[in-house]
């Protein structure tokens, strides 16, 4: 327990590097891939809803305060559903296809950065369809190349 | 049951979380001051505005009650400014009678105002406001536009006692307008004048206007006393009898000239 507290928070100092130092290197557009997010998944997936939740929240809310997120609490909202969301399929692996679980897996970064991108571009001019397909959706999709990298070379037990 | 609901919530812990710490986030989301939080704050009042009705229904509800009574209260003023104006207004239309009942008379009158009735209980009297000082005299005859009211009997310096014609001591001098008869007129308990004395063969019409005669140190002639009701025969057979109901409503009579002069009546010489 306190190996698994440790390592969280060693590799959530570590994300949180990444994402303020390497993470602009990698804008695509303005756009850049969100390890935070990334861990929060893993976390999820490996110790359930609970510890999901409560770690999305910690890290979104030490994100939004140091400058890494958007608005205060933004981040940390958007990640605890985020956690929440990987802490349910780690109740499922065993029931669900592969197929369902990347399916959950793309659904959860779509909500997180549906969350994001709706609340920062709240007032514009901006279509909802525009903000989806030109930032949620691109946002997902490089943030979910990550993801994916991460676990296939990671060889992390999951599906 | 306490057991079940325990049961029960600890079994949705980890979505109880869940709102906890989104409602918590949300909370500090919203306590940015940003145009973009302001614009969800706007958003998110719109869509749970319907939250608020109840609130608003139940304060709405004892607003109510609170304002019902106010109107209440509002309509009671108003129902007894109306009956004040409709008051006003009838005085005016009985002083613009007056007025120009004034104008088109060639008596001399003294206007007044009954401020008492039944003051005295020897005979059926109203009280008016003018005295010695605007110079009635006992024994002067009491009018308003619709007809005879009675004469004066009692003259102090700022009122006096009018003996009014619904006294059974009261007589007075009539004439029929259409038939020319003459009679005296004495007041019946039943509530109507009658005419007695009057010759068999004289044709009196009921709804026949009944003046005064003008054989009167007291009464000027020609004011309407009222019309005939009703004629019938006296026992004696010989005459017959007219039933007179009066012009003036007494109990309703507020405004009231007195008539000084005496100049129709011609003493013998």
């Amino acid at each position: 327990m306190v190996r698994k507290t440790f390592l969280s928070i060693a590799f959530l100092l570590l994300a949180l590097l990444i994402q303020g130092l390497i993470a602009p290197w990698m804008s695509i557009a303005g756009l850049r891939p969100d390890f935070l997010l990334i861990l929060v998944l893993f976390v999820g997936r490996l110790e359930g809803k609970v510890v999901g939740q409560l770690f999305g929240f910690g890290a979104g809310l030490i994100a939004d305060s140091i400058g890494i997120g958007s608005f205060l609490g933004l981040s940390a909202l958007a990640k605890t559903v985020a956690g929440y969301g990987a802490g349910i399929m780690r109740r499922k692996q065993r029931r669900w296809s592969p197929i369902y679980m990347y399916l959950m897996e793309i659904l959860v970064v779509l909500v997180h950065f549906l969350i994001i991108y709706l609340v920062n571009f709240k007032g514009s001019a901006l279509s909802v369809q525009y903000i989806f397909f030109r930032y949620v959706l691109f946002s997902s999709l490089y943030t979910l190349v990550f993801y994916y990298l991460i676990k296939h070379f990671a060889a992390l037990d999951l599906p | 049951m306490f057991i079940k609901i325990l049961r029960f919530l600890i079994s949705i812990h980890d979505f109880l979380l869940l709102l906890v710490l989104m409602t918590i986030a949300s909370l500090i989301l919203l306590s940015n001051e940003s145009p973009q939080i302001r614009s969800l704050q706007g958003s998110i009042s719109d869509a749970l505005g319907f939250i608020h009705y109840p609130r608003k229904w139940i304060t709405d509800l004892s607003g109510l009650i609170k304002e019902n009574k106010e109107l209440k209260a509002e309509n009671l003023r108003l129902s007894l400014m109306n009956a004040a104006l409709k008051e006003a207004y009838l005085e005016n239309q009985r002083l613009r009678t007056l007025i120009q009942f004034q104008d088109t008379s060639h008596l001399d009158l003294i206007p007044a105002e009954v401020i008492n009735q039944g003051v005295t209980p020897l005979f059926n009297s109203i009280l008016i406001n003018v005295g010695k000082k605007a110079g009635v005299e006992p024994n002067m005859a009491v009018i308003t536009a619709k007809g005879i009211v009675g004469k004066t009997v009692a003259v102090g310096q700022n009122n006096t006692i009018v003996q009014i014609f619904l006294d059974p001591q009261f007589r007075l001098g009539v004439k029929f307008q259409s038939s020319r008869v003459f009679g005296i007129m004495q007041w019946h308990p039943d509530g109507y004048g009658e005419v007695h004395e009057i010759p068999k063969n004289v044709i009196i019409y009921p709804g026949e206007k009944v003046l005064t005669s003008g054989y009167s140190e007291i009464y000027p002639p020609n004011i309407l006393v009222g019309e005939v009701l009703e004629v019938k025969p006296a026992p004696s057979g010989l005459f017959q009898i007219a039933r007179i109901k009066p012009s003036v409503a007494v109990n309703a009579i507020e405004e009231i000239f007195v008539v000084r002069n005496r100049q129709w009546f011609v003493k013998p010489s």
